[in-house]
Order: C-alpha cells, then structure tokens, then sequence
C-alpha cells in the first residue's frame, strides 16, 4: 500500500504479539498493509502458552476457552481435540448446585427470583448491586452473585457498572436449556454463555490445541515472517496533531501510518506521547489474581468442571478442576485443581508465601473434599497483576468512550486488556478482524482524501 | 512442597511441550466471496469431512456473505488446498439418480431447439449417467470431470469441439473463480447453460445449516449459492437466466440426517436407518422434500441460461 504521494506507506504498528496482535497483523498483511509487531517478551503468545512439568502436569496460566470455531478460523482445527464435557456449579453450606438451573432448587432463591420477576421495575438499575438484586431478587443476589461479583472485582458491587454483568447472562432459559442438551446429546463440551461476537450454536463447542495453547498463535505467526520482533518493548506511542504517527523502541523513532496497542488502557495511558487525550485510561483498574494450582491424587473431586464458592469466609471464590473435561492435562489417577484468589497487590494474601498459600487452600479445600490433605501431592502459585477489568461505576463513561474509539485518530487499542473488557479467546479474533477491516478503510479513505486535498487527514 | 514462580514456569524452556511447526495459510486461495470479493462474512458453519473424518480431522468454517447470498468456505490449512479437485465425494450421482431431475434437464436441453453437441461436466458419475440419457436422444455428448481454465488457456474445448450447451452438474461450487469459469464456457461457443447445484436456501440447508448439511461435502466446495446468487453468477458470466428453478432432492435429508447422528454419537442401528434406502427415512424425507420444493425451497437449484453473445443483434433502421 502507497501513500498518495507515492512513497511506501510506513507499517502499522502492533504492540504485542498475543492474540490479539498476531490477528491483527495477520489481517493487515493479508490486506498487503505493511505491519510491525513489537513484542516485550522473549516469546510470541504472551500467557497463551502451556508447560508440561516433569510429573506429567500440563500447566496452562489461566483458563482458555478455544470454540471448534476460532480454531477452524485460524486453520488449526486439525490440532485440537474435543472437549467432551464442561459443566459449572455453584457449593454453598457443603452443597453443590448446578449452575445456572440447580440453584432453583434452593426454595428461597426460587421464591425470590420468581418475586423479582414479577415486579414492575421502574428506573433500570445504576449498579451491579441493584442489577443482581432487580433480575435475581434479594435471596440469591446477596448469598450467591453479589459475593461472587465482589470477589471477583476487588470492590463492592454497589460500586461496579452494571456493564460487569456480562450480556449473554440474560439470553434466556431456553437458549441455555438448549445448549445444554446439545452439550449433553453430542457428547461435547458446547460453548454456552463464552461468546458475544457471534452466535452460540449446539455446533459450537470447546476445544484444546493439541500440545500447546501457544498452537493458535503460532499459527497466525506462521504468516508474519520478517515482521515479529521479541524483546522490543515500545517505550512511547507518539502523537502529532491528534494522530499516532510513530513509536519508540530501544530509543529509535519508528514512524508508522497508524499504532494497534494490545496493552492494558492504563499502561497505554502512560506510553502516549504528545497529548493527553487518553491519560484518563490512566486510573482505570484490572483485577490481580492469584492462581494456585494444587495437585491431588484421584479426579472428580469436585461437582463439576467449575465450581463457584461465593462463602465469604473461604479465600478463594472459584475453583477449577480442568482434568476432569480435558483428560490429558494430568497424569492417570491424579488430578489439578485451580484455586483463584482475587487479591490486591498490597494485602497479606499476594505477600503470602507460596508454600503457606497451597496449605491455606488445601486447609480448606478439606471441608468439602473428604481426605483433601491426605491426597494432596504439591503446588505451583501463578500470580498475575492483570486477570481481567474492574468496572466500576467512577469511570463507566469513559469505558463506554473506549468502546467506541480512542480520541487519537489512528490509535487503536484491542485485545481483552486493550479494549478493558471480560472478554474471551473468540470474541477477541472476531473483534479483532472487524476493527482492522475498518482501519484498512481509514488508511485507503486516507490515501484518496489526500490525493484530492493535502489536508485534513482522514477522520476516524 | 515444591513451589515455582511464575517466572520459573516461563523461563524453564525444558517444560514447553514439543508442537509440530505451523502450517502456513495457503496464500493463493481467496477466502472471500465470489460475486463482490467482500471478505467479511458471518460463520454459519463449522463442520468436518464427514467422509472422511479419519484421515483429516481438520474442520473447516463456512461464511456467509449477506448481500450476495454466497457462502464461502474459511481459509483451510495448505494440507487441504486441492482437495476441492478430489472427486469422489459429489453428490451429482445421486442426484441424477432422481427420474424427475433427469426428465427435467432433458426438458430443458430438448424444450428449445435441439442441441447438436452438448459438454456435461461434473464427476464422473453425474457426467456419464447424464450423457448416457442424452445419447439415448440421439444428442452427441462429450464429458469433463473438471474446468481448469488455467490448463486449458480459458477455452473448454477437450476434444477440440465447439459446444452448444454446456451442463454444469455441482461444479460451480469447487471452482476458485466460478464467474471465470462460467465464462470461460460462453468465450468457447456454449450458447447455453444449465447449472445444476444445491440450493444454499433449501430447506435441507435451513435445518441442517449448522454443520452437518450434505452439500457442504469438506473440503470439496468452497462456494454455496442462494437463488439470487446464482442469478448474479451467471449474469456477471455473461449469460442470461431463463429460468431457475428447485427440484427435489430427498436424499439430501436423509444423507444430512446420517452425518448429524454419526457426528452425535447415536448408535448404528439408528443411524443406518439414514444411510442407504431404508423405506421409512426415504418416505419422510421425501415427503419434508417435496412440501419444500412445492415452496420454492428444494434441494437442487436448476438453472437455465442463454449466452448474452447469442442475442441477436438489434436490426438498425
């Protein structure tokens, strides 16, 4: 792609080379729009990857949910295995509740969210709190969803943007019914509830790349020869004139017809030169999360796949037992368990010690997994500053601006962390594809604006 | 107990689990739509060769190009690009095993005047059973399996004949160009046209749309066609549509019927009742087929067109 004045136009530039920028820059160079992408890391894919440990473990950091879709997408459908089965619960007093339908067996949340129903709701509710509590009634917010939420957020709920209640939340009982049955029939793990982008069908299920979860980005990488760089963090993002026109690596100016962030809004905030359009992105929050992965002999020891524990007392508020749908992630007869602990950086529980950490989980874990300190083999403690968005209310409207665009023409921020939003592996690629096709649109508006008129530059 | 660190974790190349290298995308192969070129499709399909599901495992996403009516097969992995030339899995055979789908391509080619050499392409089956039915009506035919423009330098013209009619059976949909392709007919004297493909907007389609629907037949077809897109695709060939119309195809719910219990698990007694020509899965889909196809909703798209270079020219006062 040229310039209108015939000179190359210089590459768009892509921080990081994680999902997100690898489809992007895949996309841009299908469209012959030069690229470059500038990885901080020593390796593509970011946290995308898996590690297998010398007793047999596969390690993955963090939960990755891959549709039959998004592989056949990318063009790694022939490397994934099926998931056969995924399946959430929610273990209160010692009980386990299927979710979402089992918790109606409870006659308290079935009364209250029938009562809820039934009531005429006369403004829309201006925080998660009053969200959970207008759609689930008094019973089931307070005991299950508000603490859930809060946990997982790091703030009360009265302070949270009813945008943290994700929209397929509210798809309705017989779409979920279906799924389920899907799910059930075909002997597969169908997504239900993990997609916003695009349709959610009984022929959409989970799957895992053979070998590693690093496979898709590898993939996308596999197009981008001569344009990767690891080990190259963008030190500034600079803007002239409301446009991003270039970035600093190692101290060299690159110039660059337009810049795609993949990083945290509030890391951007801080790399753009030049204006300070974007420096309110500053305070916004991600959730830290503390992942500790424990080892026990046997399998199934939990009620499903997933298993929410909104009990305040308990540190953790989920716990995932992912051997139990993906066989091959331990060895035969044992088992991982995935304990997430929402924690500040600055509380005792991110400064704990690994070693007492494993033995606090499993102190608890004994309470509902008979023998738990007795099966218990050993632990490996992940810790990650940024697991996902905090919405809260104080910077709602500017979030809502983000979703429409920064206010720096040809400024792009995507990605789960680029764009602040809980959103999963293929919302991302789809996200990602839409917002690029429209930024090959801008830069050939720009190029035929130019060629009529010297200025202004194109308007995004 | 032995705690890693994060860092640890990454750092220690030695646990990176072994992963084959990645395939490239196969660069050639456009994954856009036929009639506009226009990339941005919604997935309506996810599905597998269902024939053949052993030797491929890959699976494979069909896109959906709203304004046109086409859809369109996602970009495969470069093991699979040619495949679309592998013959063996079409299902013009069986179409054309159909008495009423026979009698009306004959209708249609010997409705007008009567053509003195026709070329019927499409697989192997399809091209010799239809042929075979025309040489009874003393009609000369000549087969081809497959257009390749790029080997023919742009004339079909296998035996050195020029053609007046040219029946193409489901090969539109596994031509990289198929408006080149189509044309490339009409520049090598076919003065008509009859298209035989599977309707994009049958009722067959709608049910089993999803992923187990038979015309999709991974990784074979990389095109599938509305109505209204196989009006566009023969009018940018430069043919004119004379008629279109959908005739039954009842095999096309039976044989979608067997790939959906299959893929669900269910057991083979059951599935086999879809298999071949159990009397009571022929009833009921040809039943479901023909309610369909009295709507305008069948199975097989027929269309009929004439070369706009054989209009005849305007007389000049």
């Amino acid at each position: 792609m040229t310039a209108a004045n015939g000179k190359a136009r210089p590459p768009v530039v892509v921080l990081g080379a994680g999902l997100a920028g690898l489809t992007a820059a895949r996309e841009l160079r299908r469209r012959s729009v030069p690229v470059r992408v500038f990885e901080a890391g020593k390796q593509i894919a970011g946290l995308a990857r898996s590690f297998r440990d010398e007793d047999g473990f596969v390690h993955d950091f963090g939960a990755h949910f891959i549709t039959n879709r998004l592989a056949a997408a990318i063009g790694v459908g022939s490397r994934c295995r099926d998931v056969k089965h995924y399946g959430e619960t929610v273990l209160l007093n010692g009980r386990y509740y299927p979710y979402p339908f089992g918790l109606m067996r409870n006659p308290r949340f079935l009364a209250s969210a029938l009562a809820s129903r039934s009531m005429r709701r006369s403004a829309p509710p201006q925080s998660a709190r009053e969200w959970y509590i207008t759609n689930y009634g008094h019973a089931l917010a307070e005991q299950v969803a508000i603490p859930l939420v809060e946990s997982w957020s790091g703030a009360p709920a009265s302070e949270l943007a009813t945008s943290v209640v994700p929209p397929q939340i509210d798809r309705g009982n017989t779409h979920v019914l279906r799924l389920k049955l899907a799910s059930r029939l075909s002997g597969r793990a169908v997504a239900n509830g993990y997609s916003r982008e695009k349709p959610e069908s009984a022929h959409v299920w989970h799957v895992y790349p053979e070998g590693s979860l690093a496979t898709l980005c590898e993939h996308l990488a596999a197009d981008l020869d001569g344009v990767i760089q690891t080990e190259s963090p963008v030190e500034a993002i600079l803007v002239e004139d409301g446009r991003a026109v270039g970035v600093q690596v190692k101290g060299e100016v690159i110039e660059a017809s337009a810049v795609i962030s993949t990083a945290p809004v509030h890391v951007l905030a801080k790399l753009v030169r030049g204006t300070d359009a974007v420096a309110h992105f500053a305070r916004f929050r991600y959730r830290p999360l503390l992942l500790v992965n424990l080892r026990f002999h046997g399998r199934g020891l939990l009620g499903d796949v997933v298993t929410w524990t909104p009990e305040r007392h308990l540190p953790f508020f989920r716990i995932t037992e992912a051997p139990v749908s993906m066989p091959w992630l331990a060895p035969d007869g044992m088992t991982t368990l995935t304990v997430d602990i929402g924690s500040e950086t600055d509380e005792p529980l991110w400064r704990m010690p690994e070693d007492q950490l494993a033995e606090l989980c499993v102190e608890h874990l004994q309470s509902f997994i008979p023998g738990a300190k007795r099966r218990f083999i050993s632990a490996r403690v992940l810790r990650t500053t940024i697991a996902h968005p905090i919405y809260l209310r104080a910077y709602e409207s500017e979030r809502l601006q983000l979703e429409r665009g920064l206010p720096v023409r040809g400024l792009y921020s995507i990605g789960r962390n680029g764009a602040f939003a809980h959103i999963l592996m293929e919302d991302v690629y789809w996200r990602t594809l839409a917002q690029m096709r429209q930024l090959v649109t801008e830069l050939s508006g720009a190029t035929s604006t130019r060629a009529q008129a010297p200025a202004p530059a194109v308007v995004m | 107990m032995p705690i890693l660190k994060r860092e640890e974790l990454i750092e220690d190349a030695a646990w990176t689990l072994d992963v084959p290298a990645p395939e490239r995308s196969h660069p050639a192969l456009r994954q856009a739509c036929c009639l506009c070129g226009e990339d941005e499709g919604e997935p309506v399909a996810v599905g597998e060769d269902f024939d053949d599901r052993e030797r491929r495992g890959d699976s494979f996403l069909v896109l959906h190009c709203r304004a046109c009516g086409v859809a369109y097969l996602g970009r495969p992995s470069s093991g699979h690009v040619g495949a679309a030339n592998e013959g063996a899995h079409t299902n013009a055979g069986a179409l054309l095993r159909h008495r009423r789908t026979r009698t009306l391509l004959g209708r249609e080619l010997q409705g007008r005047s009567v053509p003195a050499r026709v070329l019927v392409i499409g697989d192997a089956a399809a091209a010799s059973s239809f042929a075979t039915l025309l040489s009874e009506r003393k009609v000369a035919v000549d087969t081809l399996e497959h257009i390749d423009p790029s080997s023919t330098g742009g004339r079909i013209e296998p035996r050195g004949s020029r053609y007046d009619v040219a029946v193409v059976i489901e090969e539109a949909g596994r031509l990289e160009d198929p408006v080149e392709a189509l044309a490339t007919l009409g520049r090598g004297g076919c003065t008509r046209l009859v298209l035989v493909i599977d309707n994009f907007d049958a009722r067959s389609c709608r049910v089993f749309r999803g992923r187990h629907w038979v015309g999709y037949d991974f990784p074979r077809r990389l095109f599938w066609f509305e109505p209204r897109a196989v009006r566009a695709l023969v009018n940018r060939a430069g043919f004119e549509l004379e008629s279109l119309r959908t005739v039954s195809a009842p095999d096309r719910w039976t044989r979608s019927t067997h790939r959906f219990l299959r893929d669900w698990g269910a057991p083979p007694w059951l599935a086999n009742r879809f298999a071949g020509r159990a009397l009571g899965a022929t009833v009921l889909a040809s039943a479901l087929e023909a309610l369909a196809t009295l709507s305008g909703a069948g199975s097989v798209l027929v269309a009929t067109c004439r070369s706009r270079a054989d209009e005849p020219t305007p007389v000049s006062t």
